[in-house]
């Protein structure tokens, strides 16, 4: 049964405020399903209450916002928060979402080798089109949308009770949809002009571990 | 990515793919900025570094032309997860 979720949301650059105002659909969906979420957002996004929400709360699902490295997950200020080969059985028996850089590469799978249920996450660069007018403003922006939108899918389906293999779905179905969306005369020019980087961000979104996990 | 445009031996084409890309970028929105990674970059930055061919610039026509080829071959009709 379900206790709670972690989710790290730093704020300290332009890509992780947009993460962190996007991840609040992420919350309110959680709230409404009754699931504990335990927020690390801004300065809380570090190592020492990180590891320790894990040990006494057992999340069964980590959704990290932040920069990542094909062998590291960062929070605030790029702290490292789960390393290569250091510390992935923090992340035993947990499903994870790393909307992070690179990290489902090798990290993720090693993560998959130590324990951890499924994992999804990006292997290759996370990109973000957005919006220059509205970066004071990134719930408003209509470009930014397209991308995060998708992305949050992946725990919003999972509290609703969705298989892993059916959360990704849903997010590449968003994604394909939307980039169509973006072809189409119905797009502005700057949502055309971002097709190429949600592409990639759907092409190198990955899924390990057991598919069929669920929280 | 899985264009190697870095690995291409040829000159002459590694040249006609960067102008390509140069002339995609400067018909992009001014309304549109893009993070990759920790960075981000208005259009004015990538056009710099196209000309400059540094690492945001190859990361760039790595990403348009990975895109570019995958168009050309219809992918965006295929409706399964990658």
């Amino acid at each position: 049964m379900t206790t709670a979720i972690l989710i790290t949301r730093p704020d300290h650059d332009l890509i992780t405020t947009y993460l962190y105002h996007w991840t609040i659909y992420v919350i309110n969906e959680a709230a409404r399903r009754g699931i504990k979420v335990l927020d690390l957002k801004k300065d809380k996004a570090n190592y020492k209450i990180f590891k320790s929400y894990i040990k006494k709360h057992q999340p069964t699902l980590i959704f990290f916002n932040g920069h990542g490295s094909v062998d590291s997950i960062a929070g605030y200020n790029d702290e490292i928060l789960i390393r290569f080969n250091y510390n992935e059985k923090l992340l035993a028996q947990k499903i994870v979402y790393a909307r992070s850089c690179d990290a489902g590469g090798k990290l993720g799978l090693s993560c998959i080798k130590k324990g951890t249920l499924a994992f999804i996450g990006y292997r290759k660069k996370y990109s973000l089109g957005y919006t220059p007018f509205k970066v004071t403003k990134p719930l408003e922006d209509e470009v930014a949308r397209l991308f995060l939108e998708p992305s949050n899918l992946i725990p919003t389906s999972l509290l609703k009770g969705n298989k892993i293999k059916d959360a990704y779905r849903k997010s590449q179905e968003a994604m394909l949809r939307n980039i169509r969306f973006m072809l189409s005369t119905r797009a502005t020019s700057a949502q055309k002009d971002a097709v190429p980087y949600l592409w990639v961000n759907r092409k190198y979104q990955v899924v390990y571990g057991n598919e069929e996990a669920h929280i | 990515m899985a264009n190697d445009y870095s690995q291409l031996s040829d000159k002459e084409v590694k040249e006609d793919i960067r102008k390509l890309v140069i002339e995609r970028i400067k018909a992009v929105s001014d309304e549109l900025e893009i993070s990759i990674g920790s960075k981000t970059y208005s259009k004015s930055d990538i056009l710099k570094s196209l000309e400059k061919e540094d690492e945001l610039g190859k990361e760039i026509i790595e990403i348009q032309m990975e895109y570019l080829k995958d168009m050309a071959r219809g992918a965006i009709y295929q409706s399964k997860p990658q």
